[in-house]
């Protein structure tokens, strides 16, 4: 039985950059190409509309084997125990995720940042609950180290997935520009 | 010999409460129950928020909360889109009397609150709904009275318990006068209120009545029954119980006042003939899930909120035991709902789960009762029976009738049920989101502030605020330390005006204890006081923070009134006894230290403050033996280890230091001894005479102008000693990394002002104001945050005094 990659994070935290580098690494993505690329995500979001209800059926992950998915946090808590995974865990400073969310919405949620803030920091902590209390393993690539030093955290991610592509070749993919929203 | 079965009868009155069976029993109104109290041990039994029965009587026969039993609110989801009436379905632990039936102990369980479907145990079980006359919204006449399936277990039963039941219909006149004595008066076709007395007296005798048949014609080791009819009056007629409540009519009130006196009185009666039944063998134990206002402290409205009525539930029950075994004429303390399950486990010498929230009340016995711990009942794995099944019609028609109840009662709202989809949608949505704020309050309870938390951000909805919800948000918030969050819900409340003026101010001020912002809390609550001067939440934290700033009287005042208000209110008689003890009049203060535990036993820091003040009266034994109390309560606090070490020094019980050591160790890392105070001359004679003693200290309080440096980052980073002088206005920088005992020398301000003017070459008579101001306001903020750490080990020092000096260099000391 061979492992589902599964990408996750918060939403603008640099899923969709990694699923970019998996794809350019030539792994398998389980995507369905619905959510259509925009200004936000101008290479795309490589997402699978399935996840939407992972929560009432996970029945899609027997299409993931051997793939890489995308499932934002906290979704991974409703995976199916049975299959094999590896999980990419992208992080990103808790301000800069909601203000590109605010971006994004076009929504001045600043009167409910905190509430945002505290929901998420719980969305992790039951994300990284469930894969330590299921010995699921996974590494965190911060977001902001990714675009400074894309060298070093792609040759983690190689060492972590066991990719066959280079680290050169990867890094290509990480542009600095699409790091737009830090202040 | 055949060795004797001690037998257990567990009876359960929902929200009996002391006050009135004090008064009743006073008067020879409750002979039965007086024989119990004066033959037995009683105590109050302290419920937990929110107290609504279904969720405190299964944290009753399970001994968890609960967050962890899943019995949740009144009503829940059916797994098919709908509600129910709540029951044994969700329930995710064992309950007492699967733990009996693994043992192989015969247990009788009549009417638990839930318990339909019944399960197959060992002995019999007749489920809550048995005394039901409902079937969908109709009533069922006396000919025609089925019974739903899944009420009785072992059904070959069910003729012979259905032929007892006594139908509301055959209460007549003469049986209600007793509880209304002038009901002649009233027009029964516009008045329901007497067929609702006869409902209430049908389903009791009902249920009284299937009690006394399993206990005569069946075996039994435990039976265990529950009546919820003085909860049922007392929601109906408390309102009018003597005395009469202001704005009430008094032809109401004339016509009404003695039902709930007769409803004590007629349960007295049905207590008095299970105590016949019984022999000398037996143990008999009756408890009730939470009291009832019965007084001046009766709400003058309901608040229109779901669960509304729950606000006349007061803290405690009552807790009554008599057996073999169990002291005599005895009270005891600090009960819970929690340690039902735990006792009685332990009356049966059957182990209790470590897992269990409750602990076995070992207080009851007159010897000393070993209780052996397994690590949880979950793990057991024989038999304790199984729910048996019912037919998706009966469900249908039962479930219609006891959510119809539980609408009559007041706590759901009027159900949608021939609306539609969309309305019904909505009603189930708003249900589920009910419960999940009862699952929040729930774990509030447990002091998981994280949980509940997690859970109310998500039903919280800002388009159609819930003003309960937004306390806890903040509440919470502020627990877990987010103050961001705090404030940005305070916010949205003061914008909307959705809480009183007075309650907001008084979460301003605690967002603002946490933030070291001692002078806003101060006037944040004072302001809070003035538009709402009764308030006793307010009155508590006004009265601890005159606590901290040494405004003691002041204090006093402030707890004073609450006490006034509520003669129960364990953290009022604390906050007195502080203040006694800050005045070093420790008799004072041990007498209202006393006073707290009694009301509240769970209480670690009264327990505490009690070590304290014994130990500053040389009672050295005693001091030992509360500190050991407060330990076994809070096991995470150094500064009790630390007593224990010096008190057990003092008697040369070199084993116990060691003891003690040893655990202290495991609990600090790296640990600093702090003296501060105003710089005046008291601070400057304590640090002299630690320096004559050999102690180094770092740190210089003659240097003024340190007062005002800016402040670092780690404030103690370059102080290389253990023993360190620091400015008061810096104290609240103290980083968590380090353990303190902080030394608190007093002075009044103007001897100090005029000290420092001294210093500074000025005339000593110069009268200051600036400086004045200044000195207030940095001993206000100091100590106001002092205060509010409770990890911090603080020793108060007014004048150097001989005894008093060696108690400062014992606490100083390595």
């Amino acid at each position: 039985m061979s492992e589902i990659i599964v990408v996750t994070g918060l939403p603008r935290s640099g899923t969709s950059l990694m699923m970019q580098i998996f794809d350019r690494s030539g792994t398998p993505i389980l995507s369905d190409g619905i959510r259509e690329r925009d200004d936000n995500n101008p290479e795309g979001y490589y997402e699978l509309e399935a996840v939407k209800g992972i929560v009432k059926d996970n029945s899609f992950l027997k299409d993931a084997e051997g793939k890489v998915v995308k499932i934002v946090a906290p979704l991974p808590i409703f995976l199916d125990t049975k299959y094999k995974y590896k999980v990419v865990f992208m992080r990103r400073e808790m301000d800069e995720v909601l203000r590109s969310q605010e971006k994004m919405l076009v929504k001045d949620q600043t009167s409910e940042r905190e509430k945002f803030r505290t929901i998420y920091e719980f969305h992790l902590k039951k994300t990284y609950k469930y894969f330590v209390d299921n010995n699921i393993p996974f590494i965190d690539i911060m977001y902001s180290d990714l675009i400074k030093d894309p060298e070093t955290e792609i040759n983690k991610l190689i060492e972590f997935c066991g990719l066959g592509s280079s680290v050169e070749d990867l890094s290509v993919v990480v542009k600095p520009e699409l790091y737009r929203n830090r202040k | 010999m055949e060795k004797k079965k001690n037998k257990v009868l567990l009876i359960g009155w929902d929200a009996a409460d002391w006050k009135i069976m004090d008064k009743l029993m006073a008067n020879g109104l409750m002979p039965a129950m007086k024989s119990l109290v004066d033959n037995g041990v009683r105590g109050k039994l302290a419920t937990l928020d929110p107290p609504l029965s279904p969720m405190l009587w299964t944290s009753m026969s399970t001994g968890v909360r609960p967050y962890r039993h899943g019995v949740i609110g009144f009503v829940e989801h059916d797994g098919k889109g709908g509600v129910r009436s709540v029951s044994s379905h969700y329930r995710k632990v064992k309950a007492f009397w699967n733990m009996l039936t693994m043992e192989g102990y015969k247990s009788n369980v009549i009417a638990w609150w839930p318990s339909n479907p019944v399960e197959s145990i060992n002995g019999c079980m007749v489920s809550n709904l048995f005394q039901q006359e409902k079937k969908g919204r109709e009533t069922m006449e006396r000919e025609n009275w089925e019974i739903p399936e899944g009420t009785i277990y072992p059904e070959s039963l069910k003729e012979q318990l259905m032929e007892l039941r006594v139908h509301p219909h055959d209460i007549t006149g003469n049986l209600v006068m007793p509880f209304v004595p002038q009901a002649v008066a009233l027009d029964k076709k516009k008045d329901k209120r007497l067929t609702v007395i006869s409902k209430f007296i049908a389903h009791a005798t009902t249920v009284h009545a299937a009690c006394t048949e399993l206990m005569e014609t069946q075996e039994w080791d435990l039976t265990a029954v529950y009546h919820d009819a003085i909860d049922h009056f007392s929601h109906g007629f408390m309102k009018f119980h003597p005395p009469m409540m202001p704005n009430r009519d008094k032809e109401e009130y004339e016509l009404f006042k003695d039902v709930v006196i007769g409803a004590y009185v007629f349960h007295d009666m049905m207590l008095d003939r299970l105590l016949k039944m019984i022999d000398d063998d037996t143990t008999v134990i009756i408890v009730s899930d939470h009291g009832f206002h019965s007084d001046h402290l009766r709400p003058a409205h309901i608040p229109k909120v779901p669960s509304g009525p729950a606000i006349e539930h007061a803290p405690y029950g009552i807790f009554v035991a008599k057996g073999p075994g169990i002291k005599k004429g005895e009270r005891i303390h600090g009960a819970s709902v929690l340690d039902v399950t735990p006792t009685l486990l332990t009356l049966f010498d059957l182990p209790v789960g470590r897992d269990m929230d409750g602990k076995p009340l070992v207080n009851i016995f007159d010897h000393p009762k070993s209780v052996r711990y397994i690590d949880s009942w979950e793990k057991v794995d024989k038999p304790g029976g199984e729910l048996v099944s019912v037919s998706e019609e009966s469900l249908e028609a039962t479930n219609e009738a006891a959510l119809q109840q539980l609408v009559d009662l007041g706590y759901i709202d009027e159900m949608k049920l021939d609306d539609s989809n969309e309305d019904q949608q909505e009603y189930l949505t708003g249900i589920i989101k009910e419960n999940q704020f009862y699952l929040a309050k729930s774990y509030i309870s447990g002091g998981k502030h994280e949980d509940a938390l997690e859970i109310l951000l998500e039903i919280e909805d800002k388009t159609n605020p819930d003003f309960r919800f937004l306390i806890d948000i903040i509440n919470s918030s502020i627990k877990t330390k987010r103050y961001g969050l705090a404030k940005e819900y305070l916010h949205f409340v003061r914008k909307n005006d959705i809480m009183s003026k007075a309650y907001m101010d008084t979460l301003e001020a605690k967002i603002a204890l946490g933030l070291n912002d001692g002078e806003t809390a101060l006037r944040m609550l004072q302001s809070a006081l003035k538009s709402n001067p009764d308030a006793i939440e307010i009155l508590i934290e006004l009265g601890r923070l005159f606590n901290s700033i040494r405004e003691l009287k002041k204090a006093r005042e402030c707890f004073s009134k609450v006490i006034e208000k509520d003669p129960d209110n364990a953290h009022a008689y604390h906050g007195v006894g502080v203040s006694y003890l800050r005045e070093e009049s420790y008799e004072n203060a041990l007498d209202y230290f006393l006073n707290a535990v009694e009301r509240m036993h769970h209480y670690p820091l009264a327990h505490f403050h009690i070590g304290e003040t014994l130990a500053l009266m040389n009672e050295h034994e005693a001091a030992i033996s509360s500190f050991e109390v407060a330990l076994t309560m809070n096991p995470d606090l150094p500064k009790i280890y630390r007593w224990l070490i010096d008190l057990h020094e003092l008697i040369n019980n070199t084993k116990a230091v060691e003891f003690y050591r040893d655990k202290l160790k495991t609990k600090i890392i790296d640990e600093k001894v702090i003296i501060t105070g105003l710089p005046g001359p008291k601070l400057t004679s304590v640090i002299e005479l630690l320096r004559s003693r050999g102690f180094i200290v770092e740190g210089d309080p003659d240097k003024i102008n340190e007062i005002d440096s800016p402040l670092n980052n780690d404030i103690l980073a370059g102080f290389k000693q253990r023993i360190c002088y620091l400015p008061e206005n810096l104290i609240q920088n103290l980083l968590s990394k380090y353990d303190y005992r902080i030394v608190i020398v007093n002075d009044d301000v103007e001897t100090v002002s005029d000290y420092l003017n001294s210093k500074t070459k000025l005339r000593k008579s110069s009268y200051n104001p600036d400086l004045i101001d200044g000195l207030v306001k940095m001993d206000i903020t100091a100590r106001i945050w002092l205060g509010q750490q409770p990890n911090l080990d603080i020793f108060y020092i007014n004048e150097l005094e001989d005894d008093k000096n060696e108690l400062l260099i014992s606490f100083v000391k390595d």
